[in-house]
């Protein structure tokens, strides 16, 4: 769309022998990311994950060492409050803070250290790390620009139809997408894409494991609860910061916060999926014999599946959610051209971004609400 | 019986709660069901067991809700494991297997039939009933066919695309008894398998369990809560109260010898005419000069042939021959319930 302008070409028969090589060049797009892209991210992140497990233990000492002087300090600094406090009713006004200079002995600051530790070391590995990633994107965002318009909302309308099933949420995409294209935003909304899909297939991939795994013990439920809760309640510009030191400002950095934010639904749904499948069904394939993978695949996948899609769900929704917040560390798109409309305070701009936003979301919420809705009514038809 | 035994538990002790073992020591020290749970906070599930289970017979395992009939026969097959005791199928300890071990006789040698079903919902008639061929290793396609004829001999051919949801709870529960029988285990426990269905379908399921049985002399080990029940198909009978087996027998033995208050109270309202047979009554010394009775008759039959001429006691017969005489007065006095303060001076009522 963007690498097309129609008056150049003058003829649509020189346009229409520009579609093999359009299509060619979709094809090898979608190829490249789906062969290469996306196996060497996750080969990679393997990769990283591997020494950076190795040396947790110099980091959890680090970290020990700060606590325990943060600890030192915090005794001190209380025996040296209670020793050189004024005693009057004066004291009821605020409550009491610690005094600048015991604050300095808590060393709250001493957790940079191992982070920066961490960041020094790892430095290299971590751009090892988003390069694919970086690649993926790139493609991803490639074939939906190369493709000629007409053929990508085809596209787009017949998945939405695939998925629901419902001419009017069909008609409710093509809305959405004239909307877009009428304003001029198919650039920006297929960077947007991009991100989106990247960033769910990421969620998926390492959501669905993890609330599987979550499911199947108790204690590893209750160690993972607690990280998802902070996950989603942390205010996202928190851990912006460490985002931005290992990654700086990129569409990466972008699409890592993206996916720290929109990735616990999916795996609370999961494990909550797995955690409701009815007893008896469950100690059935017990006593029949199956061990835990056949149990898993044939029996508590299948049936939790409703849950988990519902899941993935709101995890498309928390991530489009997250686009302006994304922008701030350089992820493009709508989001970045609603926050440069914040920045000229230019409403009309912010609103056209904005509604492409919501019109993106509302079809995907529709659509995804249809088909949960029509894989439950196959099994649920009453007699 | 002289029959082999198939499933033998012995000594098997359940006690729920934070430590088993410790309670455990109470209980065989004597402790009871109410004051375990009153001064250790402990459940005592199943208290000293002891059951041998002949092979090719129906095993009714019998008692009211609590008495842990359905955390015994979750035994057999350690979906629950003991606090103490032996179980042992075929002279093989079940409670010392590996998971391997386990889940092989899980899968060819029990199979269990639920209370609630417990159906695949995800999955149609056939692969429901194919479930248990496919954990085997069974190829997908000679599984098919050979859940097939079981769906076939349960009565459900035509449903074989349909799914549990889209079926009765009788005939859900046909499709379970196919899914076990499809795997040709020997032992098969049914879980209170026709509690959960309507009057007229359970005596239906009932028929359908002795004709398969007749043909093929499995070992069934059946949990009900319903005496008429236990009496209709059980072999042998062993009622359970408060996690103890109170008494052990051929339902005969049970309605005619109660071991105590509790089991002749849950005897009381039974049919006996339909459940006694003439062979426990007859008098062996006498000579009959009436009309010929079989020796397997029950005292309901025995009865309407002897009423066109009560007065002359019938002559019981085994295999045509003469073995003993049968008095309307001795019939009678089988039949009649007893009075209540004869059954028993009890607490239960």
């Amino acid at each position: 769309m963007g690498d097309l302008k129609f008056e150049e070409f003058g003829d649509i028969w020189i346009f229409l022998l520009t579609v093999p090589g359009l299509l060619f060049n979709m094809a090898v797009g979608l190829g490249k990311f789906l062969v290469i892209s996306l196996p060497l991210t996750l080969w990679s992140f393997l990769q990283w994950l591997g020494p950076t497990i190795v040396d947790i233990p110099v980091i959890l000492f680090k970290t020990a060492r700060i606590l325990v002087n943060s600890g030192y300090g915090l005794i001190k600094g209380i025996i040296n409050f209670f020793l050189t406090f004024d005693w009057s009713w004066n004291a009821l006004n605020d409550f009491p803070s610690l005094p600048a200079h015991i604050k300095a002995l808590l060393n709250l600051g001493g957790i940079n250290q191992p982070f920066d530790y961490f960041a020094g070391s790892y430095g290299r590995a971590v751009k090892d790390f988003i390069l694919p990633l970086r690649r993926s994107m790139n493609d991803l965002r490639d074939f939906i620009d190369f493709m000629p318009w007409p053929i990508f909302f085809a596209l787009v309308l017949l998945l939405v139809f695939w998925v629901s099933r419902k001419i009017s949420v069909v008609m409710l995409a093509l809305a959405a997408l004239l909307f877009i294209g009428i304003f001029g935003l198919m650039d920006l909304a297929s960077q947007t894409f991009s991100l989106m899909i990247l960033s769910i297939i990421l969620c998926v991939v390492f959501g669905i494991p993890l609330g599987i795994f979550m499911s199947a013990s108790d204690t590893v439920d209750r160690a993972v609860k607690p990280v998802l809760d902070i996950m989603q309640t942390m205010p996202s510009f928190v851990y912006l910061i460490p985002v931005l030191i290992l990654f700086g400002v990129s569409p990466v950095a972008g699409l890592i916060a993206v996916v720290i934010y929109a990735m616990p639904p999916v795996v609370r749904l999961t494990n909550l999926g797995i955690r409701l499948v009815p007893f008896e069904v469950v100690e059935a394939s017990h006593a029949f014999g199956a061990n835990y993978l056949q149990r898993l695949f044939g029996t508590l996948i299948p049936l939790a599946l409703p849950n988990v899609f519902a899941g993935i769900n709101q995890t498309i929704m928390m991530a489009l959610a997250m686009v302006v917040i994304a922008a701030l560390v350089g992820a493009p798109g709508l989001g970045a051209e609603v926050l440069s409309a914040q920045g000229t305070v230019n409403l009309a701009l912010g609103l056209q971004s904005g509604f492409a936003v919501a019109l993106i979301a509302i079809v995907i919420d529709r659509s995804f609400h249809l088909y949960g809705e029509r894989m439950q009514q196959h099994r649920k038809v009453g007699h | 019986m002289s029959a082999n035994i198939k499933v033998a538990i012995k000594n098997l002790y359940k006690i729920f709660g934070n430590k088993p073992q410790e309670a455990l020591q109470y209980v065989t020290d004597g402790l009871g069901k109410t004051e375990l749970l009153a001064q250790h906070n402990h459940v005592l599930g199943l208290n000293n067991i002891n059951i041998d289970i002949p092979e090719k017979q129906i095993q009714v395992i019998m008692g009211l809700s609590g008495s842990g009939k359905s955390t015994l026969i979750r035994h057999l097959n350690r979906l629950i494991d003991p606090t103490a005791g032996v179980v042992e199928v075929d002279g093989v300890d079940v409670l010392k297997m590996d998971k391997k071990g386990l889940r092989d006789l899980r899968q060819q040698k029990m199979s269990m039939v639920f209370q609630k079903f417990a159906l695949m919902p995800h999955r149609t008639v056939a692969d429901n009933a194919a479930y248990g061929l496919r954990l085997q290793g069974v190829r997908p396609g000679e599984a098919k066919e050979r859940a097939q004829k079981w769906i076939d001999r349960v009565g459900l051919t035509g449903f074989e695309k349909s799914y549990p949801s889209q079926l009765s709870g009788g005939m859900q529960q046909r499709v379970g008894l196919a899914r076990a029988l499809a795997t040709d285990a020997d032992i098969l426990l049914m879980d209170e398998a026709f509690s959960a269905l309507d009057p007229l379908i359970r005596t239906d399921m009932q028929d359908v369990l002795l004709e398969l049985q007749k043909e093929l002399n499995k070992t069934i080990i059946f949990i009900t809560h319903d005496l008429d029940e236990a009496l209709r198909i059980g072999d042998d009978i062993a009622i359970l109260r408060d996690g103890g087996l109170v008494q052990k027998g051929d339902p005969q033995d049970i309605v005619l010898r109660p071991a105590d208050d509790y089991v002749s109270d849950f005897i009381m309202d039974i049919n006996r005419g339909r459940v006694v047979k003439v062979r426990s009554i007859m008098d062996k010394d006498a000579k009959g000069s009436g009309i010929e009775v079989d020796l397997d008759m029950a005292l309901e039959d025995a009865m309407q042939r002897m009423k066109d001429d009560p007065s002359k006691p019938a002559t019981v017969t085994q295999d045509g021959k003469a073995v003993g005489a049968l008095d309307m007065r001795a019939l009678i006095d089988a039949i009649e319930r007893p009075a209540p303060e004869t059954a028993s001076g009890n607490v239960y009522r």
